[in-house]
């Protein structure tokens, strides 16, 4: 199976950096590329600035969105995503925040899902697997037009 | 006000406007009724000859009339007498209310004397009611005037009243999501830490002496000790302020969540908890019944000897209006010398136990916000500690 590229936007470095251990550590399909702000997010899903070279940043399959980053956050990006209905790859949100407002408004801004980043390693390893086996191997991508 | 000759605007005060609309309205009323042929002045000489020879109709109108009037002012009266009586405490001002009722039934008397006195000419009584009406109504009119600074100064308290009630809500709310925020943001680097960490060892393990890989290790439990503090930080920040909503609720149900909660610890010290199926419905908040049963229970599984097995029994003992749960376990027990200080904030009777000595410090917040009691004593059994938790019941 050709490997799924993955768009994470996360602003801390060590989430990030641990997040690609996983994915690299239990083996699965998964290309992952990062941006570290909303900014970057919307600009690399456009294609524009420096990601206009789809060769190098291709065009993800799947979004893993984290809320708190500065400047432009993950609510913006879903906002941006909901008025773009082109943008149709499905966001999962990864944010440790369980808070019910931020949970709420996620899914009123469109998000497929909503994930509380694990604490544990060995769960954050059991997310990247489940994470592969539903998005990448079962669920059916929507392609853009 | 300003001299009206000066202010060119006095025409459109609101004084001028209402006398205009009331005079308009009384003389558009004269001509309908005129042209309606509605009689309004009675040809006659003297006023009152009305009363017994000429018009009938113009005399049961007016019986009817003063009849109803009289029945309505009783009513009136009456309710308000009722309203005073039956709020006692919340009306201010219930002598000028009682001065007004009376004023009220006086003057219903004053119409029912209009009607007898059509029938029997009992003249002198009908005076004299006129004159205590006019007296009560004197005496209520002077008594009003003092009062209107006093009702609108109530106004303006009550509504600084929920004016901060709100301003509390909103400062409550805010320092909620402050809490979380900070709560977030210091776990943020100890997840770090943990991951790092557990990669190190994973990743080199063949190259870390064994040395280095317990460092490593403590350094990750150091973290995640962090971790469980702040979280039960936030818990006991959360407890102290939440809003209660006191209702009924069923011992049971929050026994039973709460152990449900805590299956993984149960089934990895295999542990028994034995709850008794009449445990009472009692007066409290549900989500601090379960916040303290939750912390008792766990405690109950965690401060256990290695190699024994966990055992909590739950018990009730019932009075007239309240009822005590006791929560006995067969752990370690609490030293007399800590009995006193165990519900304190970072308190640890046994450090060598993994725990952040929050725990009884928020179920004690708890049992406080649900105007409760709790005590600590020796389990019967002389092995453990029982755990007396008092609090209201609900027949």
């Amino acid at each position: 199976m050709a490997n799924r590229v993955l768009l994470v936007a996360e602003d801390d470095t060590v989430d990030a950096m641990l997040l690609e251990r996983a994915i690299v550590k239990c083996g699965v399909p998964i290309s992952m590329k990062r941006v570290e702000n909303g900014d970057e997010a919307i600009q690399y899903l456009r294609g524009e600035g420096c990601y206009a070279d789809r060769k190098q940043f291709p065009y993800p399959e799947l979004i893993l969105l984290d809320l708190k980053m500065p400047r432009v956050d993950g609510f913006a990006v879903l906002k941006w995503r909901q008025q773009n209905r082109h943008v149709r790859q499905p966001v999962v949100v990864f944010s440790s925040s369980s808070l019910q407002q931020d949970i709420d408004q996620a899914y009123a801004l469109g998000a497929s899902s909503f994930v509380v980043k694990p604490e544990a390693p060995d769960r954050l390893e059991k997310m990247v697997r489940a994470l592969s086996t539903w998005w990448a191997d079962f669920n059916v991508v929507h392609s853009p037009n | 006000m300003n001299g009206a000759a000066t202010n060119p605007t006095w025409f459109l005060s609101p004084l001028f406007r209402w006398s205009v609309g009331i005079l308009t309205t009384a003389i558009l009323g004269v001509i309908a009724f005129q042209a309606l042929n509605i009689p309004i002045f009675s040809p006659v000489g003297m006023p009152h000859e009305y009363c017994y020879l000429n018009e009938g109709r113009l005399v049961w109108l007016n019986v009817v009339a003063d009849l109803a009037i009289g029945i309505s002012y009783v009513s009136i009266s009456a309710t308000l007498a009722v309203l005073v009586y039956r709020a006692s405490k919340g009306i201010p001002f219930n002598g000028v209310f009682l001065a007004f009722g009376l004023f009220i039934v006086s003057c219903g008397m004053t119409h029912f004397m209009e009607v007898w006195v059509v029938w029997r000419p009992m003249y002198w009584l009908a005076a004299y009611i006129k004159v205590f009406t006019g007296l009560a109504s004197a005496a209520t009119a002077i008594a009003l005037f003092p009062l209107v600074p006093k009702v609108f100064s109530l106004i303006e308290s009550a509504r600084q009243g929920d004016q901060r009630r709100i301003e509390i809500e909103q400062l409550n709310q805010e320092l909620e999501r402050f809490n979380y925020s900070v709560a977030h943001d210091l776990r943020t680097p100890l997840r770090g830490i943990v991951g790092l960490g557990n990669a190190l060892r994973e990743d080199f393990a063949d190259q870390l002496p064994p040395r280095a890989k317990e460092y490593v290790l403590r350094m990750e439990d150091s973290a995640a000790r962090m971790n469980s503090l702040i979280s039960d930080l936030l818990r006991y920040a959360t407890v102290g302020r939440q809003e209660i909503a006191l209702g009924d609720v069923a011992l049971n149900d929050i026994v039973e969540r709460a152990k449900a909660s805590l299956e993984t610890e149960i089934s990895e010290r295999k542990a028994t908890i034995e709850i008794p199926s009449s445990l009472p419905v009692v007066q409290g908040d549900p989500t601090l019944l379960l916040v303290i049963f939750q912390n008792l229970l766990s405690n109950g599984i965690k401060f256990v000897a290695k190699d024994v097995n966990p055992k909590i029994e739950i018990t009730a003992s019932f009075e007239s209006s309240h009822v005590s749960i006791f929560v006995t376990d067969n752990g370690i027990g609490v030293p007399l010398a800590n009995r006193q200080q165990i519900f304190g904030m970072f308190e640890r009777a046994h450090p060598e136990f993994a725990g952040t000595g929050i725990g009884l410090a928020i179920v004690h917040r708890a049992v406080e916000r649900l105007h409760g009691e709790i005590k600590v004593m020796e389990a019967p059994s002389g092995q453990g500690t029982r755990f007396a938790l008092r609090l209201p019941m609900v027949h």
